[in-house]
């Protein structure tokens, strides 16, 4: 479960988020969605621990600064950047250590082929194209083995083949009682997956759906009716 | 833990494999190799103990006092100001999020620091015992206690200035104000002594063995720790010494028990955004003068540009637009440089006689050359243009290209020619030829320059890295430099005229550099040479 309680985050003057609260249960997908500058990336980085704010967040119970929040929580930036001198192997070696994960090579092994990345494990961070990058930057976040995964753009600079399968492993996560937030322009690519909505604007949540009271209405036709009043 | 030296260690194998993959990885192994081992033999003959500096112990105090007022204050600043530990996007995405306490963060970030810290506290001690007669007992003491202090103390300033969550804002801003007043004040001291009592070399040492400096918080107390390892006992180093491990000691303590909660991510996240631009852009040869000038955005103008032809002319007009929206239009550091020279030749010559110097002909073209090698990693507005697949994809030829994308360039170097030789009519006593010539000449060395730029990024672009082309230019350089040299010489010796012999160099510069320039016009026609 992921809960945010009276979030503000403001840089000098300028409020970016605006004691904002919500809360994804446990096994749910939520999506954050909002125009440019609605304060999306703010509050991803507030629950990734990287900027300072107000509030409070809790990461599966436990506040969101506690160690033991950081070990049950995985984060897929919007731009990926790989330690230069590591390949792709050494990416997901260090995330076993740095997590106590108790992934296995064999699950390793599987999450490479599944992201077709098992003839770029030899590859150093330097070496890697943008898309490859954002794959390995997933491969990591899933091989923490977290309760709690936060998305941000995830879709941006993968082939659709590779989408296909982030949503078939969202589902997949889902399933296993998982919490994901994804942070997205990109609605066709959340249109079957999302459970909980949250959209954005200067700063605040100004609406929030569940699918099951939004029945067969899309997701399009929601976001524009909120953001333009169409 | 386990996981941070996990990365060190992996990185490092990596990169010493990548290295060794390159043949030019293999050159610089050689060189290192090379260079230690003259190392070693240059202390190992006895000819190094007959320079007068390394007669006494004083002097190796009165240095390592200077090195901790030269690097240590500004460094403490560093930590003030939150911009002493380089943090990389890579660390932002992959352990600010992760399991491990910030405070161990902090300290792996700053590892290759510490390390630094330790070699140079290894190198002093080898110093100490082979150059300045300090006893091996001495020197292992100082090396002890010394790293230390110095594991300590980093610790400290680290936890002090980035971990610590609990100390009041204003006053982490008082520290930061106070060292500001300590670094003023030494100066200050410093400049009274040099000017109003005794301007001579001397004052640095009068200033050295004042008992004030002791006595400055911190850093004069590590002043003090100095002398009374090198020096001996006095009651003033004793006492400034318990003072210094006391104070360290104490900041070591606090930071172990403040408690971090990584609240310095955010700080260290913008940090690494701009260290990231500032690598890209000195990786291209840009001029940065300070961190913190990354992150501000660049003013620009209001301005507009007729376009008075098509094709590759209108490179040059969308320069001249972008020239005419900077804040001081074509002139930049360089013309700063060139005014500075024109104004310390007048000075020399007035002062020194230089009017009847039998050489004051080459002062000038002799001053362009140092420039070309001062400014060789600098890049300007045209090599933007090999990056802009505009340049390649407008229909014209690759020549008209080249000239219309540096034609600017060449438009600047005779600005600042014009600066540096025309006040020489009057203060050098040149002659109205012999100035155009010295024009000429410097207009031909800063374009040889540019092409010797676009001549090795076209040919090696694709091969070697960033420090193998500056050694090709550098190469190139000279090359052009001793063409133009021996051309001068041969004419001068030949017709016995001087002034024939400046036409000469002049006439052999730009025949080197149309060669250049034409070679070099290949980087114009397709884009992957720009790429590294």
């Amino acid at each position: 479960m992921l809960k945010i309680e009276k979030l503000q985050k403001a840089y000098g003057k300028f409020i970016a988020v605006k004691s904002v609260s919500f809360e994804v249960p446990s096994g749910k997908l939520g999506i954050l969605l909002g125009p440019n500058g609605a304060g999306k990336s703010s509050i991803i980085k507030c629950i990734a621990g990287l900027l300072r704010y107000d509030g409070d967040i809790e990461i599966h119970g436990k506040p969101s600064k506690s160690l033991e929040a950081k070990k049950v929580f995985a984060y897929v930036p919007e731009i990926p950047a790989m330690f230069e001198a590591l390949t792709v192997a050494e990416h997901l070696e260090y995330i076993r250590r740095a997590y106590k994960s108790d992934i296995t090579d064999q699950e390793v092994e599987e999450l490479l082929k599944r992201f077709e990345l098992d003839d770029k494990k030899d590859k150093l961070g330097s070496e890697l194209s943008k898309g490859m990058m954002q794959k390995v930057s997933i491969c990591c976040a899933l091989a923490v083995k977290p309760k709690v995964i936060l998305f941000d753009e995830p879709m941006v600079g993968l082939d659709p083949k590779a989408i296909k399968t982030l949503k078939a492993t969202m589902m997949e996560l889902k399933a296993e009682g998982v919490t994901l937030l994804v942070s997205t322009h990109m609605l066709d690519m959340v249109r079957e997956i999302w459970d909980v909505m949250f959209i954005m604007e200067q700063g605040n949540i100004v609406a929030e759906y569940n699918r099951d009271d939004v029945k067969d209405q899309d997701i399009d036709d929601i976001f524009f009716q909120v953001t333009e009043g169409e | 833990m386990k996981a941070l030296i996990y990365i060190q260690i992996r990185s490092l194998m990596n990169q010493i494999k990548k290295l060794l993959r390159k043949p030019v990885g293999w050159f610089y192994m050689v060189l290192v190799l090379f260079y230690g081992i003259s190392i070693i033999f240059m202390f190992r003959s006895n000819d190094m103990k007959e320079f007068p500096i390394f007669s006494s112990k004083y002097n190796l105090v009165y240095i390592l006092s200077a090195f901790i007022l030269v690097f240590t204050m500004p460094s403490l600043m560093m930590y003030a100001k939150k911009k002493g530990v380089i943090f990389k996007v890579s660390d932002v995405h992959f352990i600010f999020p992760s399991p491990i306490s910030p405070k161990l963060v902090l300290v792996f970030a700053h590892l290759k620091g510490i390390i630094g810290d330790l070699f140079l506290q290894i190198i002093v001690t080898i110093f100490a015992i082979t150059l300045f007669d300090v006893s091996l007992w001495t020197g292992i003491l100082y090396l002890v206690v010394s790293m230390t202090l110095d594991i300590f103390h980093e610790y400290g300033l680290l936890m002090l200035f980035y971990a610590n969550e609990q100390l009041p804002k204003k006053l982490i801003l008082a520290l930061r104000v106070f060292m500001y007043g300590l670094i003023a004040s030494v100066a200050v001291y410093l400049l009274y002594l040099y000017f109003f009592v005794n301007s001579s070399p001397y004052i640095f040492i009068e200033f050295f063995d004042h008992p004030i400096l002791q006595c400055i918080p911190y850093i004069g107390w590590n002043i003090a720790f100095i002398r009374l390892v090198f020096l001996g006992p006095t009651t003033l180093n004793v006492i400034c010494t318990i003072l210094y491990v006391v104070s360290v000691i104490l900041l070591f303590i606090y930071g172990l028990k403040m408690k971090s909660t990584g609240a310095y991510y955010e700080d260290a996240m913008k940090f690494a955004d701009d260290y990231k631009e500032l690598m890209r852009r000195s990786k291209k040869g840009e001029a940065v003068m300070s961190m913190g000038s990354v992150s501000k955005k660049k003013k620009f103008k209001q301005a507009t540009v007729t376009y008075k032809g098509n094709y590759a002319s209108s490179i040059f007009y969308r320069q001249l637009l972008e020239y005419r929206k900077e804040r001081f239009f074509i002139f930049d550091m360089v013309t700063l440089v060139c005014i500075l020279g024109s104004i310390v030749l007048c000075y020399f010559s007035y002062t020194k006689g230089l009017d009847t110097n039998p050489y004051r002909l080459f002062f000038i073209p002799a001053f362009g050359a140092y420039l070309i090698f001062i400014f060789s990693a600098m890049a300007s507005k045209w090599t933007k243009e090999l990056e802009n697949p505009y340049t390649y994809l407008i229909p014209d030829t690759p020549l008209k290209k080249l000239w219309y994308a540096t034609l600017i360039e060449h438009v600047k170097s005779l600005i600042n020619g014009c600066i540096l030789a025309i006040p020489g009519i009057f203060f050098l006593k040149l002659s109205p030829i012999q100035v155009i010539l010295t024009i000429l000449i410097f207009m031909g060395l800063i374009a040889s320059k540019l092409y010797i730029e676009v001549f090795t990024t076209s040919v090696f672009g694709t091969y070697i890295g960033n420090i193998g082309r500056q050694f090709i230019r550098m190469f190139g350089q000279i090359l052009v430099i001793g063409i133009g040299v021996l051309f001068g010489v041969l004419i001068s010796i030949g017709t016995k005229n001087i002034n024939l012999g400046f036409i000469g160099a002049a006439i052999g510069i730009f025949v080197v550099t149309g060669l250049i320039f034409w070679a070099g016009s290949m980087a114009f026609t397709k884009m992957d040479v720009a790429e590294d």
